[in-house]
């Protein structure tokens, strides 16, 4: 009796249940509570796991886009930083410049301060002559119009001896190297008794100083590579006790009384950018470096040496 | 076997719907998969075999929004599935118009529902502004994904069924 009943009155008996239980959920459920109820605590037991796979999901697929789809937006920032640091590059560079001139005109200020007998004029290097031998023959200065420079005044650096000038023309002018075959210094080795000239060798491919001297009687200490070569100021042009460059490693050339010893310049041509014209020495004013005075042997410059490859 | 493709695709979806567009900063716009499911269910199922499905679609949804009393999204969709039935002998819900037209006026219909059984049995409930605020938008999101939803369970049903029946996509082989 009560089976027919069920089975005759299936249906609305499964309607009244699928929107009667509802009702009683809500009943159940709306009110103020604390603690999670079974119904609750399955329905989360069901839903979290599909929840979490779901944001796995939409989480890879976004990454997914992010990083292999969507590439126009990477590419473009990509661009963004590279030009960003071309700048900064650029930037960099500059402020290594400035420090390293910064540190050059230190230098310079700070030898000035030690040659009070000197007058001297700051100029700065506007442009080097090279050799087919990739080796610097003249430089040309920028004298900003400063007054009282004349052609054959010295030109000079804290580390010693560039040239002369040669040509001079309005804030212009071109410096003849000591390493010129036409370029002769009174030259000495503190401690040596030895006093002597340098010429430039002129040669091709051996683009160096040569320093000649005559044997002296009262010479105690035989001339040793790296021995500093320095100016004596007996040719009036070069201040005495100025640096001209370091004596090689080749052995001495006797050529009758004559000692020919190629040099090393003091002075990297190649890296010059400032000097210092000599416009009036005033001779007993000025104090020469004292020859006990330590010099170290500075690095050589590859291009002014006479192995530097044509 | 149609109902149980369908549950699992409404669950589905309800479980992405919601991360997706909040990855998207638009979770506000995510629409009402369960009742879509439910008017489909009713226009295209038998009585019980439809009251059934959108029972479980909605007490998925409960799960997945436990901040309303349990059995709310549950009441809301087997009433949904009575509509889907009564409404199908009216309206033709196989031609994209009509189906926007009716998924938007349910939808509205579900949200005044919502509010009033939030207002019989839920005590703590007091958002009844943004409720009320989010109506229409959501009447309109979910009117303009019903005939891409019910394209997409005819698809998925024609392999099942077997046999050719008119979808919104055309008709099918």
């Amino acid at each position: 009796m009560l089976r027919d009943l069920l089975v005759r009155y299936r249906q609305t008996l499964l309607l009244a249940v699928a929107l009667l239980l509802p009702v009683a959920s809500m009943y159940f459920h709306g009110k103020t509570r604390t603690e999670t109820s079974v119904v609750e605590r399955n329905l989360l037991a069901v839903t979290a796991p599909l929840t979490r796979v779901a944001h796995a999901t939409v989480d890879g697929a976004r990454g997914l886009a992010n990083d292999y789809v969507l590439l126009v937006d990477v590419s473009q920032r990509n661009e963004e930083l590279q030009r960003e640091n071309r700048i900064l590059l650029g930037e960099a560079l500059k402020s290594r410049a400035l420090t390293e001139e910064l540190q050059r005109v230190k230098q310079l200020c700070g030898f000035r301060a030690t040659r009070q007998g000197l007058a001297t004029v700051p100029a700065r290097v506007i442009g080097r002559d090279v050799s087919q031998f990739f080796q610097v023959v003249r430089v040309r200065i920028d004298t900003a119009g400063a007054a009282g420079l004349v052609e054959g005044q010295a030109v000079i650096t804290h580390d010693g001896v560039v040239g002369r000038i040669e040509k001079l023309a309005d804030v212009w002018a071109d410096v003849m190297l000591v390493s010129d075959a036409r370029s002769q210094v009174h030259a000495t080795i503190p401690g040596k008794g030895v006093v002597g000239s340098v010429r430039g060798k002129g040669r091709r491919n051996e683009f160096a100083v040569q320093f000649v001297y005559l044997e002296s009687t009262d010479r105690h200490e035989p001339i040793r590579a790296g021995d500093a070569v320095l100016t004596t100021g007996h040719d009036h042009v070069f201040p005495a006790g100025l640096e001209i460059g370091h004596i090689g490693d080749g052995a001495a050339v006797h050529n009758g009384p004559w000692h020919e010893f190629v040099l090393a310049p003091a002075v990297s041509y190649a890296t010059l950018e400032e000097v210092l014209v000599v416009t009036q020495d005033r001779g007993p004013d000025t104090a020469p470096l004292p020859s006990d005075m330590p010099r170290p042997r500075r690095a050589v410059d590859p291009a002014n040496t006479p192995d530097a490859p044509p | 076997m149609r109902e149980i493709v369908w549950t699992l695709v409404a669950f589905a979806l309800q479980a992405a719907v919601s991360p997706l567009l909040g990855r998207l900063e638009s979770q506000f716009f995510a629409p009402d998969i369960a009742l879509l499911t439910a008017l489909y269910v009713g226009s295209r199922s038998s009585l019980l075999r439809g009251v059934a499905c959108g029972f479980a679609v909605g007490l998925f949804k409960d799960g997945l929004a436990l901040a309303a009393p349990i059995g709310v999204y549950t009441e809301i969709t087997v009433l949904a599935v009575l509509a889907g039935r009564v409404l199908e002998k009216r309206v033709d819900l196989r031609s994209a118009v009509p189906l926007m037209a009716t998924a938007a006026g349910v939808t509205l219909a579900a949200t005044a529902l919502f509010l009033l059984l939030e207002a019989v049995f839920h005590r703590a409930f007091d958002a009844y502004l943004d409720v009320v605020q989010m109506a229409l938008p959501l009447a309109l999101v979910t009117m303009l994904v019903a005939p891409l939803y019910f394209a997409l369970l005819d698809r998925l049903s024609r392999p099942i069924e077997g046999h050719a029946r008119p979808t919104l996509l055309g008709r099918g082989r």
